[in-house]
């Protein structure tokens, strides 16, 4: 066999192993995590209730806006405008349909970020902990045993992980918009396929490379997965839109700064703006318009999936120099 | 890689899928791999249990599954540790013939056993490295571990009753010789020290010609433990 033909032959080999890899790690979490209905209660019925709180509060102000709109009182003959009378009869109703819009805007930006949750905590939870856990389950040294390329392995956790929550996420999408009435206006379809995509890709890309980071740092890790749950949550307005911390003076513009690191914070920002349009709350609380975040997203899943794969090589190198996988004390 | 006691896998699939998953790790063709899975779940006795899911399994049949993780790739080097700790004997037999058959039945295949059950390791393997404290102490065959250690070799016959015995203190090789009668039972009982095995022929052929049946042969020989301890300084702790 000539040489050029035996590296064509084992690169198809390679690439074939690889992909088998990939199938192969993704089947537990695709197959194997769906045999437990309990998943439909724990997982897409539960995070409805964390949903349902902020709604009910926004809902609440909403109505309270509204009932200043609509009590009639010998000032104000046509309700409260915001802060002045309103002017006329069309006036009045054009600011009850701007709360009602509003509203709407409020309570589907929560149902689309309690979508996001689910995606944020099966990256936190079940990738970027994974490897240490696959290590402490003694699975580890099986796969590093294996001939598979290792991004092989988390490939096939990402993608096993974001079919396995994107049907809980779609499951908690439906019924938020069932339960709360939600209405969404895509005008994009493929602009808004492009970013869930990209945003997914970077999310996950930050997750393999936690998961060497993770296998490193060994217990530690657990309380850097603790510390990145609710502040992220507020730090990437998973239950409000973002743009509206850069309004708040001072620490306002440094979290939402600090939170658009994590790709969830821009890719829900974009898919907020495709699924109600930019011009909702009157154009104020977007970060970026969705073409520029589109572009961070790609760079972001680029750059992680490098970093990624530079962690996994470190992680290699140093069980190879010192038969460990583990830094410091562990 | 297989190592006994060991809860790799996830359990919630079931046990034929749990390896089919192992055999992706190596390339291995779905179709040849569930074919292979299939065959080993009926060799190894798995087969009632193929849908099991795992956390389902007892350890035994959870090590069976292990196993046949380890054979389903067909590697050439495989690694076992221990693997039949903490087995029924059953089990831990099915896994010593398959195991035994497989690396002697084939050409170019080598299985790399860790184990502190030495009878299992005279069995199983063509080598024995004596490790201790990370040191190997000695590497050769089993025979020839044993030969290090042994300076005489004890032979013990249950024969029909037999009266001239003077022939066999006299014979080359014999370092020493007993005997006890049982009268009742019409047997003999003797016992052979011998510098090695050379007079065992010329001892059963003076019995069987003096018409004399020979009812058991028995050869007391140093074990590998004996070898181990002698290396060591020490039992298994």
């Amino acid at each position: 066999m000539s040489e050029a033909k035996a590296r064509r032959s084992d690169l198809r080999y390679r690439i074939g192993l690889n992909l088998r890899a990939v199938k192969g790690r993704s089947y537990p979490r695709i197959v194997g995590a769906n045999r437990e209905p309990s998943w439909i209660f724990f997982e897409a019925f539960l995070p409805l209730l964390g949903i349902a709180a902020y709604v009910f509060v926004y809902q609440f102000f909403g109505g309270q806006a509204l009932a200043a709109i609509t009590t009639k009182t010998t000032a104000a003959p046509w309700g409260m405008c915001g802060h002045d009378p309103c002017a006329n009869a069309a006036a009045q109703a054009a600011a009850a349909a701007a709360v009602g819009a509003n509203t709407n805007a409020l309570v589907a930006s929560v149902v689309l970020g309690g979508t996001m949750v689910a995606f944020w905590l099966n990256v936190l939870w079940s990738m970027a902990s994974q490897l240490y856990w696959e290590k402490e389950i003694g699975n580890l040294q099986l796969y590093m045993m294996a001939p598979m390329n290792r991004m092989a392995l988390l490939g096939g956790m990402a993608v096993g992980g974001m079919v396995m929550t994107s049907m809980r996420a779609i499951s908690t999408l439906v019924a938020g918009v069932l339960v709360f009435g939600v209405i969404f206006q895509v005008a994009s379809p493929l602009m808004l396929l492009a970013v869930f995509f990209a945003t997914l890709i970077a999310l996950y890309g930050l997750g393999m490379m936690f998961a060497s980071l993770y296998l490193l740092w060994g217990r530690e890790a657990w309380n850097l997965s603790a510390l990145m749950e609710e502040p992220i949550f507020f730090s990437s307005g998973f239950y409000f839109p973002l743009g509206g911390l850069l309004r708040i003076p001072g620490w306002g513009p440094a979290i939402a700064i600090a939170g658009s690191f994590i790709p969830a914070s821009l890719g829900l920002d974009a898919l907020r703006q495709l699924t109600l349009g930019s011009t909702a709350f009157g154009s104020n609380f977007w970060i970026f318009d969705v073409t520029t975040e589109l572009e961070i997203l790609v760079g972001m899943a680029v750059l992680f999936l490098i970093l990624a794969r530079y962690c996994l090589a470190y992680l290699e190198t140093l069980a190879k120099r010192e038969g460990k996988l583990t830094s410091r004390h562990q | 890689m297989v190592s006994g006691g060991e809860t790799s896998g996830y359990g919630l699939l079931t046990a034929r899928e749990n390896i089919w998953m192992f055999s992706q790790f190596y390339g291995v063709p779905s179709k040849v791999s569930k074919g292979r899975i299939d065959e080993l779940m009926h060799i190894f006795g798995l087969w009632d249990k193929r849908n099991a899911k795992v956390r389902m399994l007892s350890t035994g049949q959870r090590q069976k599954m292990n196993m046949i993780r380890g054979f389903v790739t067909d590697p050439d080097i495989l690694f076992l540790d221990e693997p039949t700790l903490g087995l029924d004997v059953n089990a831990a037999r099915v896994i010593r013939e398959y195991v035994t058959n497989w690396v002697r039945g084939q050409k170019g295949k080598t299985v790399l056993l860790t184990t502190h059950y030495m009878a299992e390791a005279d069995q199983m393997c063509d080598r024995i490295a004596i490790i201790d404290k990370g040191k190997i102490l000695a590497c050769d065959t089993p025979e020839n571990l044993k030969r290090m250690i042994r300076t005489e070799t004890t032979f013990r016959l249950e024969v029909d009753a037999i009266r001239d015995l003077t022939t066999f203190s006299t014979m080359q090789g014999v370092k020493n010789f007993s005997h006890k009668d049982d009268i009742a039972k019409n047997r003999s009982f003797l016992t052979f020290i011998l510098e090695d095995e050379g007079p065992v022929a010329e001892i059963l052929s003076t019995i069987t010609l003096q018409g004399k049946k020979v009812h058991s042969l028995q050869k007391s020989e140093p074990t590998l433990e004996d070898v181990f301890i002698s290396m060591v300084g020490r039992g298994f702790e």
